[in-house]
């Protein structure tokens, strides 16, 4: 069978395509079909010559598979040093192999692949830290993946994240009405609490446009009021785009690189249409990746950056600690054992462990901050890292990854663990659903509101109580 | 009197005093029901993973699953459905509080009914069972329109409500649930309690806990409660009374209520500090919820008030 009706090449670009894919439950028909869609190979072959640039040849050519890298890998770690989890064997085993046999490959060298690609590597980047040439695997993982995903053989689950950017623009089926519903729904019930709090829409000229993750006015609405909630007592400009608020990039974990650039363009282009002075973007790793990091190049920006400066979170608390927008009243700051998740998206590929730290400083009691170790660009991946979460097919294989966090955090003995990344938090939550460790975690927001000193002017006139 | 009822439930036993109250005020006031089941939230990752309550079990939120559970709402409440003029199922995946506040306000509902929490969902110490937990107190805080709980079976509830008791700290909060009280009131032709209780807790010191002082505020609030409330009463005021007691609010409300007999506490739930930590025991509200025999109404805010006889 070259292609089936679930499992094929064709992108999905419609809610009807989107909702039969759905409908098939944990990809049963799809994987099913998996074991017969054939590989084009021409196309394969093709594809490589055109893309696979000097920079990836040069690292395949050098890489003397000294095994230096072994260690610095997680998975190989948690899977008993198995060889097979060395990152460069996981890299020349696919990859390598594709370029060797100029495409010339079968359908269970595909699956084999899509099984290493997506179970076996988080795209983390942590080893390319201990290659003596500078070898990044995560970069070249990440592009197999891309190989692998134009022939249809990518999980069930990212397929359909990929999908859902096509669709929505946005990783879930957050339409644009149900996003400035929530919107209003956030600030009309905060307002009681604070009053004038507002999240303006398509505000132009502001001084900081806001996106996030879909999960949030999806599931979480009440981390936009929080954000809202933030910017109201830091005395903010701020907007956020009616189209283009959504930042992350599912399609960046497919290997879905014409979504990844559909998705990034349409948050340019509200950068573009709003003219705001900068851009900052939720509590999540990869939406930082996608959108700031790499997301330049997917749109072509010939600068290599986005339309407007484009931080972090950690960057805009600690700039608001740091200036004094956001005070801490320091009888609330945090007086438990705490640690620290480092992100490996905005920490290691963006070199933000310092500007976590600051915030750190601000909001834990000096002496209750215990650093896991490895940390700060050292640090390992939560466990869940580059879509490894979101699929069923791999969850196994996922719920040991998790064991190195597991035992990280416990060695801290903290039994609260700061993730400002939507990846981390959910690997976190999962590890604690599935190991009992009794550890809480939290994103910075609720940290910060529950610390943070209230203008007077900004609190509600009533008093609730005369008693 | 409600137009719209949103009647939240796990489906499971724990609801069954729930959808008694919920299904007979629909009867009785030509209501709507919209029966709502929240799936829980999307366990892993970005899976489509949630959790079964009876089960416990993951099981996939496909298509094929929610019609079995719209089949089991139907089939569980196939009677009182049927008694119903107007009466639809809503199912959602999500975070349960977040997902009823939700459907109360794409439905403009103007009351929601919960029940207590599903045994599925409570494997957990004296605590978790003992406190009404999370989804209450968020449904109750933010929501725009009155929320009715019932935790207990509704002995008295037979006939409907005809016995109000309402508990106020005089808050602006309060003023909503006042204006609610009187509309129930009027509307059933019931009797009205007016009820204060003197925070004693908020008074330890040596100074305010002297027997002339507290009973120079209990005076106050006597008082305040004629001013506020009683005094705006009109005919109504023939069935009303006024008490103020002192102690432990919740505690005090809830055995003002066992002695009337009431059928109905309203009271306000404005609590801003949700955080557990700072809270171990819950706030007035919750306590109440969990310890009053009767169902309890509690609205913070003026935006949906029912407007007595306009059912």
């Amino acid at each position: 069978m070259p292609e089936g009706i679930y499992c094929n090449k064709t992108p999905i670009t419609t809610e009807e395509a989107l909702k039969a894919l759905l409908s098939d439950t944990r990809g049963t028909k799809y994987y099913a079909e998996m074991e017969q869609l054939e590989v084009d190979r021409e196309k394969l072959w093709a594809t490589i010559q055109k893309t696979f640039k000097s920079r990836m040849q040069t690292w395949l050519d050098v890489c003397a598979r000294c095994g230096l890298c072994a260690d610095s890998c997680f998975l190989y770690l948690v899977n008993d040093r198995n060889p097979e989890q060395v990152p460069s064997y996981k890299i020349h085993s696919t990859l390598g192999e594709i370029i060797k046999r100029k495409g010339d490959v079968d359908g269970a060298f595909m699956r084999h692949a899509m099984e290493v690609a997506w179970s076996r590597c988080t795209c983390c980047n942590r080893c390319a830290q201990f290659c003596p040439h500078g070898i990044d695997i995560g970069v070249m993982m990440g592009y197999t993946r891309g190989l692998l995903y134009s022939q249809g053989f990518v999980p069930w689950e990212l397929k359909i994240g990929a999908g859902m950017h096509r669709v929505y623009r946005a990783q879930m089926d957050v339409t644009t009405e149900d996003w400035v519903e929530t919107c209003e729904w956030m600030a009309e019930e905060q307002q009681d609490d604070w009053p004038g709090l507002e999240i303006p829409v398509d505000k132009e000229d502001a001084d900081i446009m806001y996106t996030c993750n879909a999960r949030e006015p999806k599931h979480y609405p009440e981390d936009l009021a929080e954000a809202a909630i933030l910017f109201h007592i830091a005395g903010e400009n701020w907007t956020v785009p009616s189209e283009g608020w959504e930042q992350t990039s599912l399609s960046m974990f497919a290997g879905d690189w014409e979504a990844c650039k559909l998705q990034v363009q349409t948050v340019y282009a509200a950068i573009e249409r709003l003219r705001p002075k900068r851009v900052v973007g939720t509590e999540c790793g990869h939406a930082h990746r996608a959108t700031v990091v790499e997301g330049p190049y997917w749109a072509g920006r010939p600068d290599g950056q986005p339309p407007a400066p484009y931080i972090h979170y950690v960057q805009w608390v600690a700039e608001a600690l740091r200036e004094g927008k956001l005070k801490i009243d320091p009888a609330k700051r945090i007086k438990q054992p705490v640690t620290y998740q480092d992100s490996c998206n905005y920490i290691r590929n963006w070199g933000l462990a310092e500007t976590a730290r600051e915030i750190l400083s601000y909001i834990v009691e000096p002496g209750y901050l215990v650093e896991m170790t490895p940390n700060k660009e050292y640090n390992y991946c939560c466990g869940g890292g580059g879509g490894f979460n979101g699929i069923g097919k791999f969850r196994p294989m996922r719920n040991k990854a998790l064991l190195t966090k597991r035992d990280q955090i416990l060695a801290t003995g903290a039994k609260l663990v700061i993730a400002p990344c939507h990846n981390c938090w959910d690997a976190i939550r999962d590890l604690e659903e599935e190991y009992h460790i009794h550890i809480d975690w939290s994103f910075l927001k609720p940290l910060l509101l529950k610390m943070v000193i209230v203008p007077e002017h900004l609190l509600p006139k009533d008093e609730d109580s005369e008693e | 009197m409600f137009g719209k009822i949103v009647f939240a439930t796990s489906g499971a036993p724990d609801c069954d005093s729930a959808a008694r109250v919920a299904f007979d005020m629909a009867g009785r006031y030509g209501s709507e029901i919209i029966v709502f089941h929240c799936l829980g939230i999307p366990g892993k990752g970005d899976s489509n993973l949630v959790l079964d309550v009876r089960t416990g079990e993951e099981v996939d939120a496909d298509e094929e699953y929610l019609e079995g559970v719209r089949e089991e709402l139907r089939t569980t409440y196939a009677i009182q459905l049927s008694g119903c003029k107007k009466a639809g199922i809503e199912i959602a995946v999500g975070n349960p509080s977040r997902e009823v506040l939700r459907l109360a306000r794409k439905a403009d509902a103007d009351l929601i009914v919960m029940g207590a929490r599903g045994q599925g969902l409570e494997v957990g110490g004296f605590y978790k069972r003992g406190v009404i937990g999370g989804t209450h107190e968020k449904v109750a805080k933010a929501a725009r329109c009155p929320v009715l709980t019932v935790a207990r079976p509704a002995a008295s509830f037979w006939g409907g409500f005809s016995n109000i008791v309402f508990a106020t700290d005089f808050s602006k909060a309060s003023e909503s649930a006042f204006k609610l009280a009187e509309a129930v009131a009027r509307d059933v032709q019931g009797d009205l309690h007016l009820f204060h209780c003197l925070d004693l807790d908020k008074l330890q010191s040596p100074i305010a806990l002297t027997q002339e002082g507290i009973e120079g505020r209990l005076a106050e609030a006597r008082r305040k409660i004629q001013v506020n409330y009683a005094s705006k009463l009109g005919e109504l005021a023939k069935r009303t009374s006024i008490e103020v007691w002192e102690g432990s609010p919740y505690v005090e409300i809830v055995k003002f209520a066992r002695e009337r007999q009431a059928d109905l506490i309203v009271m306000a739930h404005h609590t801003r500090e949700l955080d557990p930590d700072e809270r171990p025991f819950g706030s007035t509200l919750e306590q109440v919820l969990v310890r009053a025999t009767c169902p309890v109404i509690s609205i913070n805010r003026p935006d949906k008030l029912p407007q007595a006889g306009d059912a």
